[in-house]
């Protein structure tokens, strides 16, 4: 008797048990694990470009339900606090971090250790000198260097004299831009007189296309980014020659944007960031929900002039509204 | 039906039953509402998403047609100032001017103090002569006004409301802004010659809409009847063609909602008259039916709870309900063995089952007052019984020792008469008229040994006795009247036909927890076949025997089956009798 009741009470605390435990479970299961992502850009955002592609970057974590962490160097220049933050990402064990690395060599190593954790490895923006990454989306740098030559073609003879104002040398964007800008010329080429470097600031930008000016003759100068484009730009106005050279710029802000306005360039070519920040974090949720995804994706640039600035597509590049 | 039901519910105890048709109640209550509300759940969750999503569509709708027609009645207001008109057609001296542009800017400027959403308040003449915001703003010089839709529909007497735009018109002021204009009539001309317009800050619409939370992935936008995107929170994505917006299908869309071709996209579109917009929101078919699994989830969790709950409940409600019928039942089994002494409590349980043991304890009790009176009733019997084989006893001997003095007056022996008679009456004295049923041993031997003085009268030399008796044995009780009639007995029966001397030797001891007391004669011995009947009465009394029997019948009256009196004897040896009785102090 005492035996049968004892066998009862078990079987009724094994048949709770497996009915809590089972009830813990399908409560447990509704939270599918949300993908955890780090991205580290190359700098913090100081300009609209940064600002749009950070933009796009969270409503691709808010459309895919991904958790979205943000930490960002300083300056673009400072690849050893890159570097730090990639490695203080790898010990949070996310399951992708993305990064705009800002060096094509000096990245490398410690983005390799990314890989040997295991974690997927996204470029957004930018690139290494080898192939080690999942997936890159950038701009198609080269594309949109070309897109600068044909439009410089268009508008110079074989006697101009051309300038670039480059940004980091070494950098991949830099580098393919400016072959691009070489390829689309074409013959034209060979009337690059020198290509001088920014640094991504607006003070060396500034005082190299001065040297620049100072040394040629300048008829048409190409600057690669943001920094070199406006600080170039402050300097042909200086000069007095706003107007008078054919400038194309690259990327956008307000005081670029001005001196479109202002006839200062002819045209500027600005990437796609809000589609690279979207595309970027939506590939990096790819990569861990989905069996294969698109290695390379090309978010696309697009050249402003003028007179098409302020079209429905174009304005909302150039003047990107997060809501301020 | 009924037959199968109670052939299925014909279980071993109450308790699974009650477990079990508990359990089955819960189930099936449990899975029917599980039932419908899944069967339900789809079109409960779609209805409540409808509602929700048009309700929120509605009071954004509401917001904008508030704000936009707040800057009409500016507009209305502005376009027929009067000092408007003078300042942009009548060309007075600039002293008077700048006196009413001072006026006008002021009141600019409170709108634009009052109305924090209102980025830039202007009017602009055909000439080239204008007022934003204050007299100290100046026009974007790298940018032809007369160029912007607003201003040319506006100049041709149209009231115009632009989609949301970058507004350049400001030097070094680019503001994302959606831009209210109007023609203003010059009174001498009768032509609209001036351009009235406010620019409502957009940021106020996005974040209207922004604010809304259609659950993760839903989004509200905005389109005005163009199909121009006013607001999309994935408005680049759109034009870089990362992301498609069916804008058409909107605009032919009146109303309501659809779902869109990709199947999961559910579209709740609301136009507003009053400015043409229709907003938008956009939820995801498979995001609710997420929300409808989590709820179904929630269903089978509670269902399931609700089980153990049940069985739980069900196996402690059946324990309480059958513990009282089971101890019931163990008493009954106890009552079964045949053990009435039994300690059933009083049940304070008022139900059945409490009546029912209330009832069983009071039936025990009286059985057990039937068992206690039958007792007393059996005693009294044996008493009586006992009563009447002494009775009968008595008589037997007085019988036998009035034949021997009447013997003895035959024979005229005087002498033995009168010492035969003055020994009995001695002994009626001693024995007879006492009433106690027990006496000890030792009185035993003392009557037996008076008769056997009497005897020895009648038998002369012919009867010779030893009596030897332990001393502990003396003082034990015992039933009267048993040692008397079994000598007497051995006299009839062994002596008295035997040639020679006959030997009586009585002999009491102690064995284990008896006292035994052995008469044992030399007489003529019996054969086996008397010897079995001796103690079996057979027909009325014979009075030869019954002094045998009725010592026997009394002995197992008084102590029970296992005493009595046990012959033993062979023929022409002799007879030994024991009587048994328990060794009482």
């Amino acid at each position: 008797m005492e035996k049968r009741k004892i066998l009862i009470i078990i079987a009724a605390v094994l048949i709770a048990a497996a009915g809590i435990v089972f009830s813990v479970k399908i409560i447990m299961d509704t939270g599918t694990e949300r993908p955890y992502i780090i991205y580290i850009p190359k700098r913090k955002s100081g300009t609209d470009f940064w600002v749009s592609l950070v933009a796009g970057a969270e409503m691709a974590a808010k459309e895919n339900e991904a958790i979205l962490e943000i930490v960002a160097p300083e300056e673009e220049t400072d690849i050893e606090g890159q570097n730090r933050r990639i490695l203080e990402a790898i010990e949070k064990k996310p399951d992708v971090i993305v990064v705009s690395p800002n060096s094509l060599e000096k990245n490398l190593e410690v983005l390799k250790q990314v890989k040997k954790a295991g974690i997927r490895l996204i470029y957004i923006d930018s690139v290494t000198s080898e192939n080690i990454q999942d997936a890159i989306v950038a701009t198609d740098n080269y594309q949109a260097g070309r897109k600068m030559g044909e439009y410089a073609k268009k508008n110079i003879d074989k006697s101009s004299v051309i300038g670039i104002v480059s940004h980091v040398k070494n950098s991949s964007t830099a580098e393919e831009r400016e072959k691009g800008f070489r390829d689309a010329l074409g013959d034209y080429a060979s009337q690059i007189v020198e290509v001088v470097y920014s640094n991504s600031n607006y003070d060396i930008g500034y005082q190299e296309a001065m040297k620049l000016l100072e040394k040629y003759d300048i008829d048409c100068l190409a600057c690669l980014n943001e920094n070199s484009a406006v600080g170039a730009a402050r300097a042909v106005v200086e000069k007095g020659l706003g107007g008078e050279i054919l400038m194309i710029g690259f990327d956008n802000s307000t005081e670029e944007i001005k001196f479109l306005e202002e006839g200062v360039f002819s045209a500027i070519v600005v990437q796609r960031a809000y589609s690279m920040g979207y595309l970027g974090i939506e590939t990096a949720v790819k990569s861990i929900t989905q069996d294969t995804w698109p290695a390379n994706i090309d978010s696309g640039s697009l050249l402003i002039t003028k007179d098409n600035m302020y079209d429905p597509e174009n304005q909302e590049v150039l003047f990107p509204f997060y809501g301020n | 039906m009924a037959g199968l039901m109670s052939k299925l519910l014909k279980f071993k105890s109450i308790r699974t039953t009650i477990v079990l048709s508990f359990t089955v109640l819960i189930v099936s209550v449990v899975l029917i509402f599980a039932t419908i509300s899944y069967s339900r759940g789809e079109k409960v969750v779609f209805s409540i998403a409808t509602d929700y999503v048009t309700q929120l569509n509605e009071q954004i709708n509401r917001n904008i047609d508030t704000y936009i027609s707040y800057m009409e009645n500016v507009a209305q207001l502005e376009i027929n100032n009067e000092d408007v008109k003078e300042y942009l057609f009548t060309y007075a001296d600039a002293g008077k001017r700048a006196v009413i542009g001072e006026t006008i800017s002021a009141q600019f400027s409170v709108l634009r103090e009052t109305r924090q959403d209102i980025h830039n308040i202007g009017i602009i003449g055909r000439d080239g002569s204008y007022l934003i915001n204050d007299r100290y703003v100046t026009m974007n010089k790298n940018v032809d006004y007369h160029r912007m839709e607003w201003f040319q529909e506006a100049l041709k007497g149209n009231t115009v409301l632009t989609t949301s735009h970058v507004q350049n018109i400001v030097a070094d002021d680019y503001q994302w802004v959606v831009t209210l204009s109007n023609g203003i009539t010059n009174p001498e001309t009768g032509r609209v010659e001036g351009v009235f317009f406010i620019d409502l800050n957009y940021s106020l619409i996005s974040s209207l809409c922004e604010s809304i939370d259609l659950s993760n992935r839903g989004y509200v936008f905005i389109v005005d009847d163009q199909g121009n995107i006013i607001y999309h929170p994935k408005q680049q994505l759109i034009y870089s063609g990362v992301r498609e917006e069916n804008i058409e299908e909107i605009l032919s869309n009146k109303g309501g909602s659809y779902l869109a071709a990709d199947g999961d996209k559910i579209y709740f579109t609301a136009k507003s008259e009053n400015t043409g917009w229709t907003v938008v929101g956009v939820s995801y078919k498979s995001e609710m039916m997420e929300q409808m699994n989590e709820t179904r989830r929630m269903y089978v969790v509670l269902a399931i709870l609700l089980l153990v709950l049940a069985t739980v409940l069900a196996v402690i409600f059946s324990n309480a309900l059958t513990k009282p019928i089971k101890e019931l039942r163990k008493s009954m089994k106890e009552v079964e063995t045949g053990n009435f002494d039994i300690h059933l409590e009083d049940s304070d349980a008022m139900n059945e089952i409490g009546h029912l043991q209330n009832s069983f304890r009071i039936m025990i009790y009286k059985i057990r007052q039937l068992i206690e009176n039958n007792k007393t009733e059996q005693e009294a019997k044996r008493k009586s019984e006992l009563r009447a084989l002494q009775a009968q006893i008595n008589p037997h001997f007085l019988y036998n020792t009035l034949d021997s003095i009447i013997w003895m007056a035959e024979s005229s022996k005087t002498e033995e008469v009168i010492q035969m008679t003055s020994a009995l009456s001695k002994l009626l004295r001693k024995s007879i008229s006492n009433e106690d049923e027990l006496v000890t041993v030792e009185r035993e031997i003392d009557y037996v040994k008076e008769y056997l003085t009497i005897q020895k009268m009648r038998y002369q030399d012919k009867l010779e006795y030893e009596i030897h008796v332990d001393e502990e044995v003396l003082k034990v009780p015992i039933a009267k009247l048993v040692l008397q009639p079994l000598v007497e007995n051995a006299i009839y029966h062994g002596i008295k036909y035997k040639e020679g001397k006959g030997l009586i030797q009585i002999t009491g001891f102690v064995r284990g927890a008896d006292v035994v007391i052995q008469i044992k004669d030399n007489g003529m011995g019996m054969e086996e076949e008397k010897l079995q009947s001796i103690l079996v009465q057979t027909g009325p009394a014979d009075s030869k025997r019954v002094g045998v029997q009725n010592v026997h019948s009394r002995l197992q009256l008084y102590y029970g089956k296992d005493y009595g009196v046990r012959y033993e004897s062979k023929l022409g040896e002799g007879t030994t009798v024991s009587i048994t009785v328990p060794y009482l102090r």
